[in-house]
Parts: structure tokens; sequence; C-alpha cells
């Protein structure tokens, strides 16, 4: 008889899943456009057009064209990039940060833990976006890098790691105290095993299917975010795309040119919708107990 | 009962706090907070001995918290390259002294600190720096009825959406109902507000014409912001009444229930209902807090003078009390709020005891 692993069973369950794999399939393109943007895209993201202002789509601009003529479709594309890279790099960055965090707090446990927790609370009582935009600032203020851009890019990656990161670190905390009563753990400790081995080998591994599901649902929070302040005018700056920065550009203009907002909301939208149909799917798949 | 009086306890005496901010010249917050406990004290021991251990732990956390906040936020916002009154054009040298001076920028930061939070203690918020002239404490008591209300209302719509969305999916489980429930949900929460908002604006503002798409003036203009705002916390409660549901469907008190041959609508509303509210309870704290005190998005695209604004501009303006301001009251829901969720806690699970 063959043995089927734990993951080889999730991945047959996941296949059954045929909205998932749709959402992953899409995901994947999604990723595909951001990182061959320069290919796919018809015009570069900065090249401005003065004969050819707020034009309406059309076959040479499919999206049309914006207030200094540049072709919207493009923009979305370069947007596509900017607003996946600092979605999905800050979801890995807040993981690390929680795992290590969670780890720690529930491994120690006691005191340290009680202490860690408050921590935890007292950050949660900062209004998110104000504790974005603070971080976002100081990081930008303290890299040591000449371009503006790529100082503002730092800032925003940091500043919504440190703000994905404080449920993450309480999940993983709830499921190392968990593991800790587990009997292999026990046992494990009851050889001699050390901390380090007993986490790295017992408990990560046995973490790994709740932490993969967190990290797709953390996606689109963080994706969310940076739209939100990009819109808001706090995150890069234009000519730089992303598909906030477009929707606060559209929204200057929404009520003649409604779909210089709607594309980028609707690309947002999608993208979103996707991550979190992928992470039900994960969810499923990994623990098929569960009900949610 | 004893739930009751220490709720009518904790949220009188806090909001008196609260509301001390917001006229502080009369009373100063000492002298609240005092009373209220003195008096609060008072009235526990005679009833309900067992439980001022639990109000006065409460309490002081509250303002252990309070005082935290303050000191980070205050020492996060004075790392922030720039400060209040770098304009496009520079003020002359001696106009930017002038008011340097007046609010002692220039002093050392703990001297500030120290007179920031002798100040606070007082009740006192100080004056803003971009508004001139204007106590933070108005500009926060101007705007926040607006935020207050349009939030209310938006609270109270995610849950008379979000509740019977969850429970028809789960009741209807595996069925197209459940599924179409559940697509709503979670397109629900993928949806950004600046997608929502302008096709709603498009829509029933300028398309139909059924509703005023600016400004905060009456119920017409209330729906539609009402409706963006609550559109992703009715998916999220939807989601979670959904899963909780699920979850104590299959409870062997549910079947003994059914097996009893009770009308599927007493089993709904006795043993489920109550059971299941719980996951929608802890996501209400902060969610209550969201609300609340605003969101800047939605209070920009539909002209709303709320308070969301200032928890935002008043950073980038670099506006050090009307932050510190914003933040406290933030804080000050949140933790009333979660507050009342303790309590309805040991109302919802008797299991769990306040400790």
């Amino acid at each position: 008889m063959i043995q089927k692993t734990l993951w080889y069973e999730s991945w047959e369950r996941l296949k059954e899943n045929k909205t998932a794999l749709i959402c992953g399939a899409f995901i994947l393109l999604n990723l595909f456009v951001a990182g061959f943007a320069e290919w796919l895209a018809p015009y570069p993201f900065d090249e401005q057009n003065t004969d050819l202002l707020f034009a309406p789509p059309s076959f040479e601009h499919w999206l049309g064209t914006d207030d200094s003529g540049r072709d919207v479709f493009s923009r979305l594309i370069y947007g596509t990039r900017i607003s996946l890279v600092l979605g999905i790099l800050s979801s890995f960055l807040s993981l690390i940060l929680g795992v290590l965090y969670g780890s720690l707090s529930g491994w120690l446990g006691g005191r340290t833990d009680a202490v860690m927790m408050r921590i935890l609370d007292i950050l949660y009582s900062i209004p998110i976006l104000i504790l974005i935009i603070l971080v976002k600032l100081i990081f930008e203020s303290i890299v040591d890098v000449k371009d503006p851009e790529l100082r503002a890019f730092i800032g925003l990656l940091v500043a919504l790691s440190i703000a994905g990161w404080m449920n993450l670190g309480r999940v993983v905390r709830g499921q190392v105290l968990q593991l800790k009563t587990t009997l292999y753990v026990e046992s494990a400790r009851a050889l001699g095993a050390g901390h380090f081995e007993i986490l790295s080998k017992h408990i990560f591994p046995n973490m790994m299917g709740p932490i993969i599901v967190l990290l797709t649902m953390q996606m689109p929070i963080n994706i969310l975010s940076e739209s939100f302040i990009s819109f808001l005018g706090l995150g890069l700056q234009p000519p730089y795309s992303s598909w906030g920065i477009l929707a606060n550009e559209g929204w200057r203009t929404l009520s003649l040119y409604p779909h210089l907002m709607i594309a980028p909301g609707v690309a947002l939208f999608l993208a979103c919708l996707a991550f979190n149909l992928l992470g039900d799917g994960l969810r499923d798949a990994l623990d098929p107990s569960s009900h949610q | 009962m004893k739930l009751f009086t220490a709720l009518a306890f904790l949220i009188s005496s806090l909001s008196l706090v609260f509301l001390s901010f917001f006229n502080y010249k009369i009373p100063s917050l000492l002298v609240w907070f005092t009373l209220a406990l003195v008096g609060a004290v008072f009235v526990f021991y005679i009833s309900h001995k067992n439980l001022i251990s639990y109000a006065l732990k409460r309490f002081i956390g509250v303002v252990a918290l309070l005082f935290v906040i303050s000191s980070l936020v205050f020492v996060m916002l004075r790392a922030l390259p720039g400060g209040p009154f770098d304009e496009d054009r520079a003020l002359p040298p001696e106009v930017e002294k002038n008011i340097r001076d007046k609010y002692s920028l220039d002093a050392p930061l703990y001297q500030q600190y120290w007179m920031y939070i002798k100040k606070l203690v007082q009740g006192d918020m100080g004056a803003s720096f971009k508004y001139l002239e204007q106590d933070v404490s108005d500009i926060l008591g101007d705007t926040m009825p607006v935020s207050v209300q349009l939030g209310l209302y938006a609270l109270i719509l995610s849950y008379l959406l979000g509740i019977p969305l969850g429970l028809l999916s789960a009741v209807k489980h595996n069925t197209l109902w459940d599924r179409l429930a559940m697509i709503t949900a979670i397109s629900g929460i993928a949806l950004p507000s600046f997608l929502v908002a302008p096709l709603a604006i498009l829509f029933f503002g300028f398309y139909l014409g059924w509703f005023e798409v600016a400004l905060w003036e009456g119920p017409a203009y209330y729906v539609l912001p009402v409706l963006v705002l609550g559109t992703r916390p009715a998916s999220v409660i939807a989601r979670l009444t959904r899963s909780s549901v699920l979850e104590v469907l299959s409870s062997d008190y549910v079947r003994t229930a059914k097996a009893k041959g009770l009308h599927p609508f007493v089993i709904l509303y006795k043993h489920v209902l109550k059971n299941s509210f719980l996951p929608v309870l802890t996501f209400s704290g902060p969610l209550i807090a969201g609300l609340l005190t605003g969101s800047f998005i939605i209070e920009q695209i539909f002209a709303i003078p709320g308070m969301g604004k200032h928890l935002i501009l008043s950073v980038t303006n670099r506006d050090y009390p009307l932050v510190l301001g914003a933040t406290l009251v933030y804080c000050l829901i949140l933790v009333l709020a979660n507050l009342i969720v303790d309590l309805l806690y040991s109302y919802f699970d008797p299991r769990i005891r306040l400790s």
C-alpha cells in the first residue's frame, strides 16, 4: 500500500474544489502580469501623450488615457506589480514576525506570555490607519536610500507588515499553546529534545496548515490596506502606479470618466476575491473537519 | 442583575471620563474620576462584593492603557520628520519662533511630554496646531457626533444583514442558498469601499436619483454612506455566524432538541442563536470602535464632516495634539466596547466568569 502523506491528501481535496483552483489560477495569472509587465503593457507607465487627454477607451488605448494622456491599461498592468508585490511581500514579513513572536510567547508561557500579549493589546488599540501611516513615515525617514520612491516603498512595506503581524502572532500563539500539551511534544521533551528542536521539528510542521491559510487570508487584507493608503495619497506617488494610486487619480474625475476609478477597483476586487476564496479552499483542504 | 449593575457602573464612570474630555473647563478629569470611583465602589460594596475587584482591575487597566498609548503615540509622532509649521511658503523666522515658543516646541522632549500628560490628566487635550485657535476637544466634539451617527447606523445594518444571512446559509448548508449567501458575503469582504462607493453614487445617486450623494443632512443623505460602510462588517458577521451556527447545529444538544420533535424555529431561537453568537461578539469590540470613529475614505467620498478625516490628516499635518486626541478617543471607545463585549460574554455563556 502506498502511504499518502497529509500534504498529498490535502492536495487531492483541493483539486476537487473547482472554485479554489480557478482562484489559484487567477492569482497565478495576476502574478504573471505583475512579473512581465514590461512585455505585456502596450505603453510605459509614465509615457505622457498631451494630445490625448482623457481619451475614451479605444483600440489603441483599451481603457483610455488619464489626465496626462498616460495609457490607463498599461498603468493598470504596472499597478498590479506594485500592489501585489507590496501585499504579498508584506504578508510574508508579517508571517515571520507573527510566527517568531507568537511561538515565543506561547512556548515560554506564564508571565512572559502575559506581558507579550498585553503588548499586542496595546498595539491593537492604536487605530490601524494611524499605525500604518506613522510607521511608514518613520521608516521612510530612517532608511538610508537615495531614491525617494524606493524609500516610500520600503516604508510602506514595513508599515503593512507591522499592521498585519499582530493577528498572526495571536493565532500562532494559540496554536503553540495547544500543541505544547500534545503527547508527542511531551515525549520529545522526555527524550531530551531541546526547545529549538521541539519547536522546529514538532510544533512548526503541525502548524503549517493553519499558517498557510492565515498567510493566504492576510494577503488580500494587506493588498487592500496598501490601496487605501495609496488612495489617500500617502503611498507611492504618481507616475508610479498601483491600484490605489489609480483609484485616487480616477476619483477626481469620477462623474465624467467613471471607468478610470472602476477599472482599478475591479482589479483589486477580483484579486482579493481570489485570495479569499483560495484561502477558504485551502482551509477546507488542510482541515476537513472545519466548518468555516 | 449583577451583570447590569456592573455594566451600568462601568459605562457610566467611563463615559464620565470620556465626557470630561469635551468640557474640561469646569470639572477636571481627576475630580470626575475620583467621584465616579468612590461612588461606584460604595454602591458595589453594598450590593456585590465580589465584583469590586473586577471593576477596579478593569478601571486601572483602562487608565494604564490610555497612558501607555498616549506615550507611545507621542514618541512615534516626534520621531516623524518634519514639523507642524512646515508650510509650502516658509513663515518669517520671527513668526515661526513665536509659534514654536507658544507651543514650547523647542523645549526638551521630556518636558513637552510631561506638560502634555499633566494637561491630559486634567482633561485638557490642548489646542490644535493646524486649526489655530481651536481646541482638540472642540474639533473632536464637533465632528464626532456625525461619525458616531454614521457608524451606529452601519453597525445596526451590519448585524441586521449579517446575522440572518449567516443563519440562512448555515441552515440551508450546502444548498444553492448557502452558496449564494456565501458568495455575497465573500464579495462584500473583498470589495474595496472606493469601488462600491462610486458605483453606488453613479447608480443610485446620478442614474436613479434616489439618494443624495454628498453631505450629511438628513435620511436621504444617510442611505448610501451607511450601505457602503456596512457592507464589509455585514459580510464578516455573516461568515462568522455561518461557521459558528454550523458548529452548534452539529452539537449533541441540538440533536436532542431535534429528537424531541421541537419546531426548527424553536431550536434556532432557543438553542442555536444564543450559543453561536460568541464569535460575532468577539468581533464586535474592534468593529464598534472602528465604525464609530469614522472612516476617512467614506467621509472623503461622500463629503461627510466626520472625525475620520482628523484621524488621518492630523498625522500628515503633524498636528500632534489632534493625533493624540483622536487616538485617545478611539482607544476609549475601543475599551468601552470591549468592556461591554466582556460583560455580554458572561450573559451569552454563563460558564465564562468575569475575572
